[in-house]
């Protein structure tokens, strides 16, 4: 029996119900929305000050106007379009890319005995808690050396960037998806074995399914990552104006040697943030579908 | 299975045969001068060099970087040949990338073109490693409203304050970035405080002034300018007392020019000195990579372009600094960067020391006004310490 | 019972990665070579020879699922961590970024000057009509003129000049003029572009027009590994710093990277302005980096609990803008932070109608700080917990019920434990996140208010990391990476141990393992 079908059973419930089950998870939900949102008015408010200071913003500007949106589309010198583009394929490409990997690591890692294994599950942990300012300069230094040889993998080439943003797919998510592996049920892989199933074809068709709720968080978290980290993209890719991020780009508008423009920052980080919204309401459907997903079986 | 095996191994080779056969690795070469700058600049830049690149057939190519960040990228991609041929940067880095190996020496024929002031600030250790082409100070902006006429004394000013605080008409003195040293030199000076002895490009880092017998004996002072409002200690940047007439003082750099004017206070300012300081003169200019993949072309560049009067008064007319070459200042009409630029001049202000040892004065001599501003400890006890810090570190 | 048949397309997918990888090896590690990479072309040649085998071996299960992303953990990860750590017993710092080879030809090069005053010649460029080098037409300060190429320099006769307007020649014998059109065609062949002029001297393009008689001022002798100022007689001997000094101590900058030892480490252990802070720092540190796991994790929790009733209406809304922090810079939201809590102008004063000195008492500066993060930090703890929560396996969950067990006990007995054995690794993950989140002291407090007693550069909020960062890149001469990685490595030695302590003492980690 799935949880759906109990879901269609349940009759609508009444208000006294409603109150006693409901009322307060509203109200939870309301308080917490409120104080993650709160900084964000002032945000908003300063996207539309033309003066923009962010620091001291008042929640209505005084002479509120689109001028930043303005500056934020019709400046050549600072394609945000272009560097939206840029911020969306490659965090794009780079959640997929990283929970494939992370996923497939952690499958071997909770499915299988190897030598090696332990080990490898400690410095993924580990390794995580490089402070990551330094690892950038030798990461700078290596791609110095191997874009002399190789030109995708130079410095400047958004290839590169993916590459070594994959190189840390063997993160703490693969553990987040080994530890979820481990509690599905033996019994499901060794049944699908008797059924004749290959080894990838158990992954591919019956883990991977299953594990939608974790991988579409790690898609997500993922996707974010990639979208805000600033220090390896910068180091990267800095230079090329059309091939940059929207994290690494806009810095330009707050980082000159004069003038920090907050004002075009904060309207660009706030247009910013529309696709994660948006691919989290999207991939909800995966989150919550996750309990119906283990029911396949039989 | 062996078989199976094999299939697919042979198949990998082949393949493997067959793509590399391909790739082919590409190159691209010309006269292309690269010129590292942030992003305000970037814009006047291209215009103001546009004629020279296109009569001598050079791409002009200004890549736009983190002004944060620009300094550690050209010390470290320059000896991997991933640098600019040109930097654009303030003079007082050039200690630390001189010192680094970075930067490639420069000559000037004409140096009577520029004031003694800028061209000092681009020199270290006797060699010149760029030229200017603007000049800045930090002055004195007053709300003509609040306040007559410029100030005559410290003394003026403090007296001011107490009967605009009396009238409730104003909410601090002078409207100054908490803690920020540079903005803050004017008034420590006044007092009789300075950083190293010496003179022009030639620090004497065994004469530390942070806590002068002078500056020793005044700097109850701050105490007292803390306590009673004249100075506060919550101050931003933004100004935000100032623009809402509700401070008769501020201390400003022409970079907060653009604002001033969209601010209320529009129409009812001026600008003077700070009686009895003087602010640091920056200058701004080219230096060129020692490791410039086009070195020649680079130093062609500065002799030829930079040192033009057209291009230097381009460059004033989209960023609107005072340019650097005098015959280019001598065109400015911006009363405003006149009226900054005669209190440098008459207070005898010097350049900002460029030597690399200055990241750490300004370090210790923040957190003494930090400290001060804070409560947690008197001026004299702050700035002492800070003195004693500055002596070990250059020491 | 479902069909598993097995089909070719997997196998095909399968050739043409392989192929493509062994490809790439083929073409990339010749070039790796020829720069003389060898690293890098040992790396790709071992990596690709290990998939090879993973992948045709059908007994190498594990290795085809676990293999490609060890080798990317290996170079983009494990590396430069053991880089850092080299860099940690360096001394690679301002004045000290080139290698000894570099440092020394700058050295040389920088110290070029001019003969005298008026060592300006003017100068055409031509080409040598018979070798096609380079020479330069020089007129001499008698009017004489000279023909300088790099094989050497010769006098010209008079009788080969014909002299043309301004001052200029407009024809040279033997040599072919170059317009300035041709000059910008090789342009690059000047840099650097010296002449012998005799003796020690030089002469330099200064221009497409002009040359400058130049000589050394300092001369390094290989043998002697030693630079004499030609002018002074002084010499200069390197010493253990990397650096060219004289007898009486003075220095000729640049200096050059080199190994340092234990240096790095043993002046933050010894030198008081380093070690007198750091347990105050320390236990900072600790405390902040647990609060803000425990903190974010209870909330962020709790939230994904109740928000995760079927019937809520809106939860998908109310879930989507709960991230929302999440997706803002940290440069952005954490300057609104710092201006919230100006105690003058700040909102949150204003709103509660109190002057709470935020950002300038250490207390309040904690409080302020711990609340950011928990702003910040919740919707990644609640994502990650509703993750977890919603895939429980059904399985278990409904075994339980089927038992009899209220939903409380499966709630507390079943559904937590496992939620937690999830989740814990990403906890310690998180601690160690937070104990190294440099960005989120910097850009709120800068680590302030001071600490007095320190001597002025370590702050009450500062962690290890943003206070080894100040020490590193804001004090002496600058940017002192070597001592950086020396205290990120302890940094990283500290987080851990204790990541490594904690697991062993978890008995669910321990089983998971």
């Amino acid at each position: 029996m799935t949880r759906k079908v109990v879901l269609v059973q349940q009759k609508k419930m009444t208000f006294g119900k409603w109150l006693k089950t409901m009322s307060w998870r509203h109200l939870v939900a309301f308080i917490t929305i409120a104080f993650a949102l709160f900084p964000l008015f002032w945000m908003a408010s300063a996207s539309f000050d033309p003066l923009g200071i962010v620091s001291s913003q008042k929640l209505i500007p005084d002479h509120p106007g689109l001028d930043n949106f303005r500056t934020l589309f019709n400046d050549p010198d600072h394609p945000y379009l272009i560097w939206f583009r840029n911020s969306i394929v490659i965090s794009g490409v780079n959640a997929i890319l990283q929970m494939f990997i992370g996923a497939t690591a952690a499958y071997a890692l909770s499915r299988f005995r190897f030598k090696g294994r332990k080990t490898t599950l400690m410095t993924i942990l580990i390794i995580q808690m490089f402070p990551q300012l330094l690892a950038a300069t030798s990461i700078f230094l290596m791609l110095a050396e191997l874009g002399k040889s190789i030109p995708f993998l130079a410095l400047g080439n958004s290839i590169a960037l993916i590459i070594v943003f994959a190189g840390g797919a063997l993160g703490i998510n693969a553990w987040m998806l080994k530890g979820f592996y481990d509690t599905i049920p033996s019994e499901i892989d060794e049944s699908a074995k008797i059924d004749g199933a290959s080894h990838s074809q158990i992954y591919f068709r019956i883990i991977l399914p299953l594990a939608r709720p974790v991988l579409a968080v790690i898609v997500l978290l993922s996707f974010i990552g990639t979208m805000n980290e600033f220090l390896l993209t910068s180091v990267i890719l800095g230079g090329k104006q059309n091939s940059l991020t929207l994290a690494v780009g806009m810095q330009q508008y707050i980082d000159g040697q004069y003038k920090q423009h907050w004002g075009p920052f904060t309207a660009g980080a706030l247009i910013a943030s529309v696709p994660v919204v948006i691919l989290f309401m999207f991939l909800q459907k995966y989150v919550v579908s996750g309990l119906t997903a283990g029911s396949t079986k039989g | 299975m062996n078989k199976k095996r094999l299939g697919i191994a042979s198949a990998a080779i082949a393949a493997a045969v067959a793509i590399s056969g391909f790739v082919a690795p590409a190159q691209a070469a010309g006269s292309n001068l690269v010129i590292w700058t942030d992003s305000d600049r970037a814009k006047g830049l291209k215009e103001a060099s546009a004629a020279w690149a296109a009569k001598n057939g050079v791409t002009l190519t200004v890549v736009v970087k983190d002004f944060g960040k620009v300094r550690d990228e050209m010390i470290t991609a320059g000896p991997k040949g991933l640098g600019p041929d040109i930097l654009i940067a303030p003079h007082d880095w050039v200690g630390g990338l001189a010192a680094s190996g970075a930067l490639e020496r420069v000559s000037l024929t004409n140096r009577s073109a520029f004031p003694r002031t800028a061209l000092d600030g681009f020199t270290y250790r006797g060699i010149l490693y760029g030229i200017p082409y603007n000049v800045e100070n930090i002055a004195l902006v007053y709300n003509t409203k609040l306040v007559s006429s410029a100030p005559k004394t410290l003394a003026e000013m403090e007296s001011t304050w107490a009967t605009l605080k009396a009238a409730g008409t104003a909410k601090v003195g002078i409207d100054v970035q908490t803690g920020n040293p540079y903005m803050n030199t004017p008034l420590f000076t006044a007092l009789g405080g300075y950083v190293f002895g010496g003179k022009a490009n030639h620090p004497n880092p065994r004469n530390v002034g942070l806590y002068s017998a002078k500056f020793a004996k005044n700097a109850s002072k701050i105490d007292k300018w803390f306590a009673s409002g004249f100075l506060n200690k919550n101050s931003d940047w933004t100004y935000t007392n100032f623009y809402a007439g509700k401070a008769p003082y501020a201390i400003m750099g022409p970079w907060n020019l653009e604002d001033l004017h969209k601010s209320g206070m529009a129409s009812s300012y001026a600008i003077a000195g700070v009686p009895g300081g003087y602010p640091w003169i920056g200058a701004n200019g080219f230096m060129v990579s020692k490791y410039a993949p086009n070195k020649f072309l680079a130093k062609s560049y500065i002799a030829n372009v930079v040192t033009d009067v057209t291009f230097q008064y381009t460059l004033y007319k989209s960023t609107l600094k005072m340019p650097a070459l005098l015959a280019a200042a001598a065109k400015v009409d911006n009363q405003d960067l006149l009226a900054m630029s005669a209190y440098r001049d008459s207070s005898g202000a010097m350049p900002m020391w460029n030597i690399p040892q200055m990241a750490s004065v300004w370090t210790d001599w923040g957190n003494a006004w930090q400290t001060v501003a804070d409560g947690k400890s008197t001026a004299a006890a702050a700035f002492k310490l800070a003195a004693a810090n500055v002596k070990k570190l250059v020491s | 019972m479902r069909s598993f048949s097995h089909k070719t397309p997997a196998l095909l997918v399968k050739i043409i990665l392989l192929g493509a990888l062994n490809a790439f090896t083929f073409w990339a590690v010749p070039i790796l070579l020829s720069h003389k990479t060898w690293f890098f072309a040992a790396y790709f040649v071992i990596s690709t020879i290990l998939i090879d085998y993973v992948f045709l071996n059908s007994k190498r299960i594990a290795g085809k699922y676990i293999v490609p992303g060890v080798i990317l953990l290996l170079l983009f990860q494990v590396y430069p961590a053991l880089f850092t750590g080299y860099i940690a017993f360096t001394n690679y710092s301002t004045g000290h970024f080139l290698d000894k080879e570099s440092a020394i030809e700058v050295m040389v090069s920088n110290s070029y000057e001019l003969v005298n005053d008026d060592a300006i010649y003017s100068m055409q460029i031509a080409k040598d009509r018979l070798s096609g080098e380079i020479a330069l037409i020089i007129r001499d300060k008698d009017g004489s003129f000279l023909a300088a190429k790099k094989s050497g320099t010769s006098k010209i006769p008079t009788s080969a000049i014909t002299p043309g307007s301004d001052g200029k020649v407009s024809a040279v014998e033997g040599f072919k003029l170059l317009s300035d059109a041709e000059l910008m065609s090789i342009i690059e062949q000047f840099n650097d572009f010296y002449v012998p002029a005799g003796g020690n001297q030089f002469f330099r393009v200064a221009d497409f027009n002009a040359v400058e008689k130049v000589q050394p001022v300092l001369a390094y002798d290989k043998a002697k590994d030693q630079i004499t100022n030609i002018s002074t007689g002084v010499t200069y001997r390197p010493d253990k710093n990397g650096s060219m000094v004289s007898a009486d101590g003075e220095e000729i900058e640049p200096g050059w990277t080199t190994t340092v030892g234990w240096r790095n480490f043993t002046k933050v252990a010894t030198d008081q302005r380093y070690r007198g802070p750091m347990g105050l720092v320390l236990a900072w540190t600790f405390s902040y980096a647990a609060l803000v796991v425990l903190s974010t994790f209870f909330f962020g929790l709790v939230l994904a609990l109740v928000l995760n009733h079927p019937r809520l209406k809106l939860r998908r809304v109310y879930r989507s803008l709960l991230i929302v922090p999440y997706a803002m810079p940290s440069v952005l939201s954490l300057l609104v932070w710092a201006g919230m809590f100006n105690e003058e102008f700040g909102v949150i004063n204003r709103m509660l109608h109190t002057s709470i000195p935020w950002l300038s008492d250490q207390w309040m500066a904690k409080v302020a700080v711990l609340i950011v993060q928990l702003w910040a930090g919740t919707p990644y703890m609640f994502l990650i917990s509703t993750g977890a929560i919603q895939a429980l396996p059904s399985e278990i969950v409904e075994a339980a019920a089927v038992d009899g067990a209220s939903p409380q006990k499966v709630f507390w007995n079943i559904k937590l434990p496992l939620v937690l054995m999830t989740l814990t690794p990403l906890l310690i993950a998180s601690y160690a996140y937070n104990f190294s989140n440099f960005g989120a002291i910097y850009l709120l407090t800068g680590g302030g208010p001071t600490i007095i007693s320190s001597g002025g550069i370590a702050g009450h909020t500062d962690i290890l990391i943003s206070y080894t960062y100040k020490l590193a890149f804001m004090s002496g001469k600058g940017n002192d990476y070597g001592l950086a990685s020396a205290v990120s490595f302890f940094n990283f030695l500290l987080v851990a141990s204790i990541s490594i302590y904690s697991f062993r003492k978890s008995r669910t980690m321990e089983n998971m393992i």
